[in-house]
């Protein structure tokens, strides 16, 4: 069975002017991505989990939380939780990061 | 993301899954060739799924609900698009079983609701479309508990 958490690693369309899909991300999109990028390549979840005081520009990036909850239903499915994802798409699309990753 | 190919040849369940986490985008991410080309890619390096279980941003709701374990038409849960994007079909064979496994894998006193004829809303059914994936893999699509509530114009 393939478990598939489906969001967008940020998501603060409140604040984003939509232009045209290779716009520049918002300091916010970026800021949070490269804090997540980070954070998933160390392992460290206890950050992630406590995202809402940890991260970077979250207010922007997730105003609420859905689109980034299902990370944390993809990471519980890994058969070793503090293992590297892989990171297998990055780069924004309107602005906003298209970081799709896969865990073992 | 199952069987990414018409001519995909790997045999159903060879292999380990992994778990992913995807951005969706939005229905326009279709019209997105490098986008597209880079989950058509995961999906063909993947091992092709007997089952797919998606945990959608777009579809909240208290208790947790599993949806789509029969085949219905799809939810149109975005605004102002192209009429194109509301024609978009998938015909899904539902995973009755997968939904029955899941129910039982939830700890005691957590209830799970069941909705069998709710389709796969754009979270679901985009990146599954994209990847240009034949619906011969079975779905079942589960819900965030939360407060239900509509998808803005720019549903993303």
């Amino acid at each position: 069975m393939l478990i598939i958490g489906s969001g967008f690693l940020t998501h603060g369309l409140p604040y984003l002017q939509m232009r045209s899909p290779d716009q520049p991300p918002p300091g916010w999109s970026a800021e949070f991505d490269a804090w997540a990028a980070q954070t998933l390549e160390g392992g460290r979840l206890d950050d992630l989990v406590d995202f809402t005081h940890r991260a970077p520009a979250v207010r922007y990036a997730h105003p609420t939380v859905e689109h980034l909850s299902p990370l944390f239903v993809t990471l519980g499915a890994a058969d070793d939780p503090e293992a590297a994802p892989e990171t297998v798409i990055d780069g924004y699309w309107f602005g906003l990061a298209k970081r799709s990753i896969q865990v073992a | 993301m199952g069987p990414a190919m018409t001519d995909d040849a790997r045999p159903t369940g060879s292999g380990r899954m992994p778990a992913i986490y995807i951005g969706h985008g939005a229905p326009p991410l279709v019209d997105d060739e490098l986008w597209v080309s880079q989950l058509a890619g995961w999906a063909a390096r993947m091992p092709r799924p007997r089952s797919i279980l998606v945990v959608s941003a777009h579809w909240e709701s208290a208790p947790l609900t599993l949806g789509a374990t029969e085949t219905v038409p799809l939810v149109y849960d975005f605004w102002g698009f192209p009429q194109h994007y509301y024609e978009t079909t998938y015909a899904a064979p539902g995973a009755p079983d997968l939904a029955r496994q899941v129910t039982a894998l939830m700890p005691d006193g957590e209830t799970v609701a069941h909705q069998p004829d709710r389709g796969l809303d754009h979270g679901a059914y985009v990146p599954l479309t994209s990847c240009r994936s034949p619906p011969r893999t079975r779905n079942a699509c589960s819900t965030w508990a939360g407060g239900s509530r509509p998808c803005g114009t720019m549903a993303c």
